[in-house]
C-alpha cells in the first residue's frame, strides 16, 4: 500500500518544476513538465502562453511586426496557404493576405480578461504557515521536534493549537505516526476511490505551487521533508476539519478562454474580411471563399501566429546582419573568453573594436564544477551548472602568510561584531535597550545610505578587509587528478573552438553587485548555480597554466604555446568593469599586457555603462559613468542592472559571424568550430547543457514578463523575505515563484519582449539533425515549437529553418530596414 | 520671523507636498518628478525645524505658543523633538522611495498620503490644545488606513486596511467621545496647560472613565493588547509604507499619553492598566517574535513588543523615558524595514567569514567577568555623575540596558577573544552608556510634564522580566519543559495561523 501510494505522489508530483533556494537562484521553465507537449497545447488554464492580441496589433501599429512578418508566419504555420488565390469581387486576392487581415480585424476585437491570481483558500494559508515555520533556515526559535520530520513534528504540535476546534485536536492524537499510513487513511477517509487518488493527489498539489516546488527540490537536496508528509498534513487536516474537496476548490476559477472571440460567429468573421476587401457588399460567394481560408486558423491559433511573426522580425533581422565572410585573425594580443550570457555581449563588441583583442564565448564555468569556499570560511558555494552535483571541493592557499594572518584576524573580528549585533538583537530581553542605544546609529547609517550612497559604500570598503582581498592560489591539484583536469582543459578547449593562442587568454567570470537585493543572485552567473563566477576563471586559468597539463594536451593535438599566459577576471555586470584576479601568479613577462588590457578595458567599461543607461530605468547616458555605477551601492534601487532581460537569441558558432555587429546584449554567444570536434561530441555537449540552460533562462524570462503575478514573483516592493529560502508577499502565502516584476517591466509597460529562444548554429546539418534526434530533451524543445532552430553547414551556405520534418532552406534575408529589433530591451 | 510664521512654517511642509503632488498628479506628470518634489519640500521643512530647534534650546526663549481663543498651536520640546524626527524620517523614505517605487503606477498616490499622515502627525504633535489635537489624531489614523490602501487591488492590502480601520475606528469612537466630555464641561477648546483642572472638575468615577477612554485610543494606536490584531496585516503595502508606519504611527500612544498625562497620571489604576498592558504586549509579541520565519514579520512583531515596552514605561511614568525609546526606536526600526532585503547579502558575508570556534571555558568566564565588569562600571558611574537622582523604575530600565550591553561585550569578546576586540568593545560599551544616561538625563529635563505623576510602582517590571527570560529558556530547551515548551511554540506560531472557517471537527 505505502509504496503504491509513494508512486502515485511521485508521479503526481512528475511535472512539478522544483524550485531552488533564492540565494543560489536557478532559472527554470516554469512550464518544463508541459515540454513533451506541442507550445500550442493549452492544458494549464492558469498561464499565458501569448500576449494579448491587442499587444500584438499595437506592435504591428508601430512597425514591430511588419505585414511581410505575418505572412511568413502565416506560411510556416499553415504551408497549405502558399500560392493560393481566391476572387473576391472583382480583385484576386491571395489566402495569406486574407488571413493576414482576418488576424488583425480579430486582435482589434475586445480582449478576453486577463488572467487573475487565484485566492489562497483557509488550507492554503493553514498550511503556508507551517511549511514555512518547519523550512525556515534561519530560526529564532525552531520548530520543536524538526527531527521527527514535518508530519510527526506538525502532528505532536496540532495537538496543542489554539486555534483548531477542540474536538479536532482530540481526534489529531489518534493519528498514525506515519505521514504514509496517514495520507492513505486520509483518503480513505475523503471517499476517494482507488482510480481517483491520482487525480486527487494531482488537485492537491496543484495549490501552493511555490511551496510544493520547494518541497520537491528540498526532498531532492536536503531530505527533511517530502510530498508525502505535505500531502498527509493537507489531507489529515482536511478530513479533521471536515473541508469538502469541492468548497475547497471553488476560488480556483482562474480562469482564460476565449469566451468574447470565440463566441463571434464565424460567418460573421468571413463577412467583415470579405467587406474590407471589396468596396462593395460582398456576395454569398466571395464570403463563402473567404471562410474556407478562415477555417485553416481558427481564433485560438492566432496569437501563436501573432506570437511567431513577432520573433521572425527580430530572427529575420538577426540572420540578415550575421556576416558570412571570414577574416583572418593575426596579431592578437589578447584573448578573452566570456561567459554565453547576454550581458558579455556588449564587452566583447566594445573591446573587439581595438584590433589585438580577440573573444570567446563559453558558459561561465569554464568546464570546471566545484565547490568552493575561501581560505578558512565557514560556509562553501556550489559554483556550478544546475545539472551537476558538486564533487570537487576547492579552497584557498594564501601566499603571503603574514596577509593571511591579518584577514583571518580581521574576519574574527568582523565575526565578533556581527554576532554581538545579531544576539542583542534577537534575544527575547535584549532588544529593548539595544533599540534604544543602537538606534541613533542605525538612523545615521539611513541617511548615508539613502542620501549619499556611494560615499557610505567606500565607508564600507575601507573598514572592512573582505576574503577577496587574500593573495592566493587555488587548490586545484587536490581537487581533480592530473587526468581530469587535461580532460577538463581538452573539453573546454574544443568546445570553444580556441586553437590559436595569444600571449595572454583572459578568463572572465562575472558577479553582480547590488544592495538590499534579494534577487542578487538571479544577477550572478547562471552557470555557476546562481553565484559569481571568479572561482571557476581561477580554477580554470591554474589548470590551463599547469606544465603538466600543457604536456598532455600537445598530445591530444592542442599544444598551448609556452609563452602564453592565462589570466583570471572578474566581468562586475552592473559597472561592466574587468577586473583581473590572482595578480601575484602573472609574470613578469606578462604584467604589461595585463596592464594594457585593464587599461583598454576601462575606457571601453565607460562606454559600454553610458549605453546600457539608454535602456535603464532611471538613468539617461547624460550621468557620470561614476553615477551609474552607483547603482550597485544603492539600497533604494529595484533597478541596479537589467539582468538578461531582451534575451531572444543562442548563436553557436564562431565569433566571425558576429563580429562587429551589434546585437544589443539579447544574445547567448558560444563559440565552437567545427574544426576542432571531428566527433562532434563538443556540439553535443553544448546543444544539451548551454543550450538548454539558455533555455531554461529564456523561458523564465518568458513566462514571468507573461505571467508577472502567478509565474512571476510580483513586485519587489512587498517581498518578505524568509531567510535564505525564498520570498512571500506580504504578510503571507506562497512562496513566489520566478523573476519579480522589475526584472521584466517598469510601471505597467513590459522591457523585455518575451520570444522564444531562437538558436543559430554554424555546423554541418547532418550532425545537428543527429544530435537532435539521440536527445530527448532537444527533440521536445525543437519539435514541439517552445524553441526555433537555425543553421547553416558553413559562412558559404544556406541558413536553413529545423523543422519536425527536417531542414528546409529559408528565403535569403535582408535586413529590416524600418524595425530596429537589434536593439536592447526598450523602456 | 515672528512666533506665527515660524509655527506655521514648521507645519507648512508636509501640506505643501500634499497639494503639490496631488495636483502634479492629477495632470499626469511623473511620479518620479511629484516624488522628487515632496521629498525636498518635507527635507526642507526638517531643516527648518531643526533650525527652529537649536535657536530654541540655545537662546532659549522658552516654547513658542500661538493661539486663537483656546485653540492653540505650540512647539515646545516635545512638539520640536517629535516634528524633526517625523519631518526627517518622512523625508529620508520618501527619498527611498523615489527609487523603489520608481514606475509603480500607485507612487502618486503613496506620495500624496505620505504627506497627508507627516502632515496630520506634525500637526498632532504641536497641538496646544485638546480639539485641534483630537482632529489632528483623528486625521493621522484616517491618512494611515489611505495609505495603507496604496495596493488596493491586493486582496491582502484591503484586509489590514480593513483591520485597521475596525480597530482605529472603535477606540478612537472612546477618544472623541472622552474629548467631547471635556470639551462640554469646558464650554470650549481646552489647552493642555488647563487640562488637569479641568478634568478634575469632573466626579471620581467620570475622571477614571475619562482616562481609561483616553488610554484605549493610545493602546489601539500603538497596537497593544486588545488591539494587536491590525499591525501584523500591514504587509500588504510597500516597503516604505512600513517603514513610516513603524517609525511614526505606532509611536502616537505614547504621545497622547504624555499630551493628555494632566488626565491620566494622577489615577494609579489606570496607569498600572497602562503599564501591565505594555508588560503583556511586549512579553507576547517577544515570543510569536521568535517563532516567525519571515523577515518583515520578525520586525512587525518586534515593533509591537517595543511598543509594550513604551506603553510600560508611560504607564511607569517615566514619560521621558518613553518618549527617548521611541525616537531611537524610530531610526532603528524604519533602518531594519528598508534594509529588509539585505538576508541574502548578510548570508554570502557570514558565509565566507573565518569558521567560528567555540570559546573555551576559561575565555567564556573571562568574557563574562569582563563584560559585568566593564558594564556595571560604566552605567554606575554614568549615573552617579550625570544623574544621581534614582527612583525603583528608572533603576529598572537601567538594568534593561545593563542586561543588553553586557549580553552583547560578553557575545562579542565569546566570539572572538582579542585585544582589537576588548579595546572596541569596551570603548563602545562605554560611550553607549554613557551617552545613554546623558541624553536620557536630557530628555528627562525637557520633557517632563509637570503634573503629579502617580505612576505604577516600579516592582512591576519584575512581570516583562520574568516573562521574557522563560520565553528566552523555551526557546533554548531541546529536552527541558517540553509540554510547556510545544505549547507556546504552538501559541505562537498559532498568531500567524489564519482563523478557522470550521468551528466543528469531523472524527476520524
Amino acid at each position: 500500500m505505502s509504496l503504491i501510494l509513494r508512486a502515485q505522489v511521485a508521479a503526481a508530483a512528475h511535472d512539478i518544476v522544483p524550485a531552488w533556494p533564492l540565494d543560489s537562484f536557478i532559472a527554470v521553465n516554469p512550464l518544463a513538465g508541459r515540454e513533451s507537449y506541442p507550445f500550442e497545447t493549452e492544458t494549464t488554464a492558469e498561464a499565458a502562453t501569448t500576449r494579448s492580441g491587442s499587444a500584438y496589433l499595437a506592435d504591428y501599429q508601430r512597425g514591430r511586426i511588419t505585414r511581410d512578418d505575418i505572412d511568413a508566419a502565416l506560411l510556416e504555420r499553415i504551408p497549405q496557404l502558399a500560392d493560393r488565390r481566391l476572387r473576391i469581387g472583382t480583385a484576386a486576392v491571395s489566402a495569406v493576405r486574407v488571413a493576414e487581415l482576418d488576424m488583425r480585424l480579430v486582435a482589434a476585437a475586445p480582449a478576453p480578461e486577463p488572467v487573475a491570481v487565484a485566492e489562497l483558500t483557509w488550507l492554503d494559508e493553514y498550511l503556508a504557515v507551517w511549511v514555512a515555520g518547519y523550512l525556515c533556515p534561519d530560526p529564532a526559535w525552531p520548530m520543536p521536534h524538526h527531527a521527527d520530520g514535518f508530519y510527526r513534528a506538525w502532528r505532536t504540535l496540532a495537538c496543542l493549537d489554539p486555534s483548531l476546534p477542540r474536538t479536532v485536536r482530540r481526534t489529531l492524537t489518534t493519528l498514525s505516526p506515519e505521514p504514509d499510513a496517514a495520507l492513505a487513511h486520509a483518503l480513505q477517509r475523503l471517499g476517494i476511490t482507488a482510480a481517483d487518488v491520482p487525480r486527487a493527489l494531482r488537485t492537491a498539489l496543484g495549490h501552493l505551487p511555490g511551496w510544493v516546488g520547494h518541497i520537491k527540490w528540498r526532498a531532492e537536496k536536503v531530505g527533511d521533508i517530502d510530498l508525502t508528509s505535505y500531502l498527509a498534513v493537507r489531507f489529515t487536516v482536511q478530513v479533521a476539519l471536515g473541508i469538502t474537496p469541492a468548497a475547497d476548490q471553488t476560488t480556483q476559477t482562474a480562469q482564460r478562454d476565449q469566451t468574447t472571440l470565440t463566441s463571434a460567429p464565424f460567418w460573421l468573421r468571413a463577412e467583415r474580411v470579405a467587406q474590407a476587401l471589396t468596396a462593395a457588399r460582398p456576395s454569398r460567394e466571395d464570403v463563402a471563399a473567404v471562410a474556407r481560408v478562415l477555417s485553416t486558423h481558427p481564433i485560438t491559433d492566432q496569437r501563436y501566429t501573432w506570437q511567431k511573426a513577432y520573433e521572425l522580425n527580430y530572427r529575420t533581422a538577426l540572420i540578415g546582419a550575421l556576416r558570412s565572410t571570414v577574416e583572418t585573425r593575426d596579431g592578437r594580443n589578447v584573448q578573452l573568453v566570456m561567459c554565453i550570457d547576454p550581458r558579455s555581449e556588449g564587452l566583447r563588441r566594445h573591446l573587439e573594436e581595438s584590433s589585438s583583442v580577440e573573444t570567446f564565448g563559453f558558459a561561465g564555468f569554464f568546464g570546471v564544477p566545484i565547490r568552493f569556499a575561501h581560505y578558512q570560511a565557514r560556509g562553501a558555494i556550489d559554483s556550478l551548472p544546475a545539472l551537476l552535483s558538486a564533487r570537487h571541493h576547492i579552497t584557498e592557499i594564501p601566499v603571503d602568510h603574514e596577509q593571511a594572518h591579518r584577514v583571518v584576524a580581521a574576519g574574527k573580528f568582523r565575526d565578533a561584531l556581527r554576532h554581538a549585533v545579531h544576539t542583542a538583537d534577537s534575544t527575547a530581553a535584549t532588544p529593548f535597550a539595544f533599540a534604544e542605544t543602537a538606534g541613533w546609529f542605525y538612523g545615521g547609517i539611513s541617511i548615508l545610505r539613502t542620501l549619499t550612497p556611494r560615499i557610505h559604500a567606500r565607508i564600507v570598503r575601507a573598514l572592512s578587509l573582505s576574503p577577496r582581498d587574500l593573495r592566493s592560489d587555488v587548490t586545484i591539484a587536490d581537487a581533480f587528478t592530473l587526468d581530469e583536469r587535461a580532460t577538463l582543459a581538452e573539453t573546454a578547449l574544443r568546445m570553444m573552438g580556441l586553437s590559436q593562442f595569444a600571449p595572454l587568454v583572459v578568463l572572465a567570470g562575472h558577479g553582480s553587485e547590488s544592495e538590499n537585493n534579494l534577487y542578487q543572485s538571479a544577477l550572478d552567473c547562471g552557470a555557476c548555480g546562481g553565484n559569481p563566477g571568479h572561482a571557476n576563471a581561477r580554477a580554470a586559468a591554474a589548470i590551463f597554466n599547469d606544465p603538466e597539463v600543457r604536456l598532455l594536451l600537445a598530445d591530444r593535438g592542442l599544444p598551448i604555446p609556452f609563452d602564453t599566459f592565462f589570466v583570471a577576471a572578474e566581468h562586475n555586470t552592473v559597472s561592466d568593469m574587468v577586473t583581473v584576479l590572482d595578480r601575484h601568479l602573472i609574470p613578469d613577462s606578462h604584467t604589461s599586457s595585463a596592464d594594457r588590457f585593464e587599461q583598454l578595458q576601462r575606457t571601453v567599461a565607460d562606454k559600454l555603462v553610458t549605453e546600457r543607461a539608454r535602456h535603464l530605468p532611471g538613468a539617461s547616458p547624460r550621468h557620470s559613468p561614476a553615477r551609474l555605477r552607483g547603482r550597485a551601492h544603492d539600497w533604494a534601487e529595484v533597478y541596479p542592472e537589467l539582468g538578461l532581460a531582451g534575451n531572444a537569441t543562442m548563436i553557436i558558432g564562431p565569433r566571425d559571424i558576429t563580429r562587429n555587429v551589434d546585437l544589443g546584449r539579447r544574445v547567448f554567444l558560444h563559440s565552437y568550430r567545427t574544426e576542432l570536434d571531428p566527433t562532434g561530441a563538443a556540439l553535443e555537449t553544448i546543444m544539451t547543457a548551454p543550450l538548454v540552460v539558455a533555455q531554461w533562462i529564456n523561458h523564465q524570462y518568458y513566462f514571468t514578463a507573461l505571467n508577472p503575478d502567478t509565474l512571476g514573483a510580483g513586485t519587489k516592493t512587498i517581498h518578505n523575505a524568509i531567510g535564505t529560502l525564498g520570498v512571500i508577499s506580504g504578510h503571507s502565502g506562497d512562496l513566489r515563484r520566478g523573476l519579480p516584476w522589475q526584472s521584466v517591466g517598469l510601471g505597467t509597460e513590459l522591457f523585455h519582449e518575451p520570444m522564444r529562444l531562437t538558436v543559430v548554429v554554424e555546423a554541418p546539418l547532418a550532425r545537428i539533425g543527429e544530435i537532435i534526434s539521440r536527445n530527448q530533451v532537444l527533440r521536445d524543445l525543437f519539435d514541439n515549437d517552445w524553441i526555433t532552430l537555425t543553421a547553416r553547414d558553413h559562412p558559404a551556405a544556406l541558413w536553413h529553418r529545423y523543422t519536425a520534418y527536417g531542414f528546409t532552406a529559408t528565403a535569403t534575408a535582408t535586413p529590416a530596414a524600418t524595425a530596429t529589433p537589434m536593439e536592447g530591451p526598450h523602456t | 520671523m515672528n512666533e506665527n510664521a515660524t509655527v506655521a512654517m514648521v507645519l507648512a511642509g508636509p501640506w505643501v507636498a500634499v497639494l503639490a503632488s496631488a495636483i502634479a498628479g492629477r495632470f499626469g506628470r511623473s511620479g518620479d518628478l511629484v516624488a522628487r518634489i515632496a521629498a525636498a519640500v518635507v527635507g526642507l521643512g526638517f531643516v527648518f525645524t531643526a533650525a527652529v530647534a537649536i535657536a530654541l534650546s540655545t537662546l532659549w526663549t522658552g516654547s513658542i505658543q500661538v493661539g486663537f481663543g483656546e485653540t492653540s498651536l505650540q512647539l515646545d520640546a516635545l512638539a520640536l523633538i517629535m516634528s524633526m524626527l517625523v519631518l526627517g524620517l518622512s523625508s529620508l523614505i520618501q527619498g527611498f522611495a523615489v527609487r523603489y517605487l520608481r514606475g509603480d503606477p500607485r507612487q502618486v498616490w503613496f506620495v500624496v498620503t505620505a504627506n497627508l499622515l507627516t502632515g496630520f502627525t506634525v500637526l498632532m504633535v504641536c497641538a496646544g490644545s485638546v480639539a485641534l489635537f483630537a482632529c489632528a489624531w483623528v486625521g493621522a489614523g484616517a491618512a494611515l488606513v489611505l495609505l495603507l490602501a496604496t495596493y488596493w487591488p491586493l486582496a491582502q492590502a484591503r484586509e489590514g486596511v480593513w483591520r485597521t480601520a475596525v480597530r482605529f475606528g472603535a477606540a478612537d469612537t472612546a477618544f472623541l467621545l472622552a474629548v467631547a466630555v471635556l470639551l462640554v464641561g469646558a464650554g470650549g477648546d481646552v489647552s493642555f496647560d488647563q487640562l488637569g483642572a479641568g478634568a478634575s472638575g469632573l466626579s471620581a468615577p467620570a475622571q477614571l472613565t475619562l482616562a481609561v477612554m483616553l488610554v484605549l485610543a493610545a493602546l489601539a494606536r500603538s497596537s497593544q493588547i486588545p488591539f494587536q490584531g491590525w499591525l501584523p496585516f500591514t504587509l500588504g503595502a510597500p516597503t516604505p509604507v512600513s517603514a513610516l508606519l513603524h517609525a511614526g504611527v505606532v509611536n502616537a500612544g505614547a504621545i497622547l499619553l504624555l499630551r493628555f498625562a494632566p488626565a491620566i497620571a494622577p489615577h494609579r489604576s489606570v496607569m498600572i492598566v497602562v503599564c501591565v498592558v505594555g508588560a503583556a504586549t511586549l512579553v507576547f509579541a517577544s515570543a510569536v517574535r521568535l517563532a516567525r520565519p519571515d523577515v518583515k514579520g520578525r520586525l512587525v512583531f518586534s515593533t509591537m513588543a517595543q511598543m509594550g515596552f513604551m506603553i510600560m514605561a508611560c504607564g511607569l511614568g517615566l514619560f521621558a523615558a518613553a518618549i527617548f525609546h521611541l525616537v531611537a526606536h524610530s531610526l532603528y526600526k524604519s533602518t531594519l524595514f528598508l534594509g529588509a532585503g539585505t538576508g541574502v547579502r548578510q548570508h554570502a558575508t557570514d558565509r565566507d567569514l573565518p569558521t567560528r570556534t567555540a570559546p573555551s571555558r576559561l575565555v567564556a568566564g573571562l568574557a563574562v567577568a569582563i563584560s559585568v565588569t566593564v558594564t556595571v562600571a560604566v552605567l554606575v558611574a554614568a549615573k552617579l555623575v550625570l544623574s544621581p537622582a534614582v527612583s525603583p523604575s528608572s533603576i529598572g530600565l537601567l538594568a534593561f540596558v545593563a542586561l543588553t550591553a553586557g549580553v552583547t561585550l560578553a557575545v562579542a569578546l565569546a566570539t572572538h577573544f582579542s585585544i582589537r576586540t576588548m579595546v572596541v568593545g569596551t570603548t563602545v560599551t562605554a560611550a553607549v552608556g554613557i551617552g545613554y544616561v546623558a541624553f536620557l538625563h536630557l530628555f528627562t529635563g525637557a520633557l517632563e510634564p509637570g503634573v503629579p505623576v502617580q505612576g505604577a510602582p516600579g516592582w512591576l517590571l519584575v512581570l516583562p522580566a520574568v516573562g521574557l527570560i522563560v520565553v528566552e529558556l523555551l526557546a533554548r530547551s531541546s529536552t527541558g519543559a517540553v509540554w510547556l515548551r510545544d505549547r507556546v511554540y504552538t501559541s505562537a506560531l498559532a498568531v500567524s495561523l489564519p482563523r478557522n472557517p470550521i468551528r466543528t471537527g469531523a472524527p476520524l
